[in-house]
């Protein structure tokens, strides 16, 4: 218990020492983005499964109000990019009609590639651990402006039933695609957590993950057996353009 | 000085010539350009076609076959893109064991860079395997094989519609036998996906990725049509009809979506199946009509019947290919027709006067 209470000591007056000067920060950010969309369960992604996320440019604004000495709460607009190539081999991959009467069965190499073009508008909690560092969490409510996600089958074998594809000599002749572009949805929520760190008196080096708290597809998508939900690391730099004590 | 500096310029144009500065870069071209055969065992050929899409020479006699002895061993006399080779080389004599047989070439440019392939096949008047006595094995979508008509995939000049069905191990065209005799039954069959497929026959290729990119089209597939010069009158066969018991039309609920269910709906009426004979000249994009015959019929015709359909010509000009296709459910592109409709179609024969 002592020990707690002097932890806990420790932690306020520490908290103490870096107060916040403002009360109101406007900054520009700029920044990468790196993830993709991950299949949920995860029991759903193959062992073998290669993706190779690619880098994209983010864009953003925020504001920030420094509640006291340790907290702030801020709000964004950021343009996000996600982009992520992907391939894995497949065994009876199932994709359903949509009334789920019956599915078609692919067995082979399957690549996809997509990429998700969104406004996203976090709303953040930032808590300072110190004049440098800062931890960042909140959740995110993100708008589609563009959503491409394709998939195709190569040198594997088709068939709607699923003993066919079970049991069939890999690779095989056939190719196939799928495209999902019509089914994603056309806004995705989720929470994030990240740290912020002050290199400057007006600029701030930060990282985020973030993951999405619903499928990437409309909600009467059931072609397939499983979500897939969006996930993100996003690192960059931040520019305070103004502020106000 | 002087021996100095015819020296250079010699060193300078050889050393251009090396380089191919002078005489250019070597040729990237792999094409046949011109390709005929020296007469011989009785084959006279009269006309020969290049298709470079599909990489394909086919070389035309007048003559029947059935009045040939074969093996026969041609001589072709062929041209390619300057500088480029060909295998096998242009004086080798190649042999024809069948009148379905077909030589394999590869010509290579002259820069090595690029090559291409191509079949050779030797033609008559008439059309290959027209009593569809020969049938070799496909390997559909499903990796479960399936007969297909023809002696060699190679050379068949006839499609069906089998390789797109075969996702649902349906076929809709089969060999049907009766003692040695050999046909060809095209049905109307339904799958687990789609109500109603029509089976196919027809002169000219299936084009797989044009089913699966066009999966609600399923006329999108056929690629109609092979090259073919003479003008027959008419066209004779034997054929054998049943309508299915149902006739009904299949509407996706959402266009373009093959996954989104059909509505099926009943409608009166019979089931009739449909023929059609074309002769073409095709030049480039643009495709004028020679003549053509379309015929219909719902009338049940319980034995194999002989039937001949004049041809109405529209037009003197030479034709460069001809198509002929047999659905069991005529309107069987837009889903329509009955389940259980079956063509039975045996020896097909062009007739000239």
């Amino acid at each position: 218990m002592n020990r707690i209470f002097l932890l806990l000591f420790f932690f306020l007056t520490f908290t103490e020492i870096f107060a916040q000067d403002t009360k109101w920060e406007f900054a520009s950010s700029l920044g990468i983005d790196m993830g993709g969309a991950i299949p949920i369960p995860l029991s759903e992604m193959p062992d073998d499964a290669k993706a190779s996320p690619k880098l994209k440019p983010n864009l953003g604004i925020a504001f920030k109000r420094n509640i006291n000495e340790r907290w702030s709460l801020g709000t964004e607009l950021s343009y996000h990019t996600l982009a992520v190539d992907a391939k894995v081999n497949v065994i009876s991959q199932a994709f359903w009609a949509d009334d789920r009467s019956y599915a078609t069965y692919f067995s082979g190499e399957a690549y996809s590639s997509t990429e998700l073009q969104f406004i996203e508008i976090p709303f953040t909690t930032y808590y300072y651990f110190n004049k440098r560092w800062s931890l960042v969490f909140g959740a995110y409510y993100s708008i589609m402006l563009n959503g491409r996600l394709e998939t195709e089958g190569r040198n594997g074998w088709i068939s709607a039933d699923k003993n066919d594809t079970d049991t069939a000599p890999l690779p095989g002749t056939q190719n196939t695609t799928f495209d999902f572009n019509d089914e994603l949805d056309n806004y995705d929520v989720g929470v994030l957590v990240g740290y912020q760190f002050k290199v400057g008196e007006r600029v701030d080096l930060w990282g985020r993950f973030n993951v999405g708290f619903k499928s990437i597809f409309v909600p009467d998508f059931n072609n397939i057996d499983y979500e897939m939900y969006q996930f993100r690391f996003s690192t960059g730099v931040s520019f305070i353009l103004w502020t106000r004590t | 000085m002087k021996k100095i500096f015819l020296a250079l310029v010699l060193v300078s144009f050889f050393a251009c010539s090396d380089d191919g500065g002078i005489d250019g870069p070597a040729s990237d071209k792999a094409e046949i350009l011109g390709f005929t055969v020296e007469a011989n065992a009785g084959f006279n050929p009269v006309y020969s076609y290049i298709d470079e899409e599909n990489g394909e020479v086919h070389v035309f006699a007048a003559v029947n076959f059935d009045d040939l002895t074969f093996p026969i061993k041609l001589i072709p006399v062929i041209s390619v893109s300057e500088g480029a080779s060909i295998v096998p080389a242009l004086e080798d004599e190649v042999t024809f064991d069948d009148p379905e047989d077909f030589v394999e070439y590869t010509v290579t440019s002259e820069d090595g860079l690029n090559s291409k392939d191509y079949i050779f096949t030797i033609r008559d008047t008439q059309i290959p395997n027209a009593g569809f006595e020969n049938w070799y094995t496909e390997t559909g979508m499903n990796s479960q094989p399936f007969q297909e008509p023809g002696k060699y995939k190679e050379s068949t000049v006839w499609a069906t519609a089998n390789m797109g069905t075969s996702i649902y191990s349906i076929y809709g065209t089969s060999q049907l036998n009766d003692g040695d005799n050999s046909f060809v039954k095209i049905e109307t069959v339904t799958t687990v996906a789609l109500p109603l497929v029509a089976g196919a026959l027809y002169i000219g290729k299936f084009d797989l990725d044009g089913a699966i990119e066009n999966p609600t089209d399923p006329v999108a597939a056929a690629k109609l049509g092979i090259p073919f010069h003479e003008k027959p009158v008419a066209v004779q066969f034997k054929y054998s009809y049943k309508s299915g018991d149902q006739l009904i039309q299949a509407i996706l609920k959402d266009p373009g979506n093959l996954f989104g269910g059909f509505d099926v709906i009943n409608l009166e009426g019979t089931d009739k199946f449909g023929i059609e004979i074309a002769l073409e000249q095709r030049v480039g994009e643009a495709v004028s009509v020679i003549a053509k015959k379309v015929f219909q019929s719902a009338e049940e015709v319980a034995e194999l019947t002989n039937v001949r359909l004049d041809l109405d010509y529209m037009s003197n000009d030479a034709p460069t290919h001809l198509y002929i296709s047999f659905s069991p459910s005529y309107d069987g592109g837009t889903f329509k027709g009955a389940v259980g409709s079956t063509l039975i179609i045996d020896d097909v024969e062009l007739i000239y006067e």
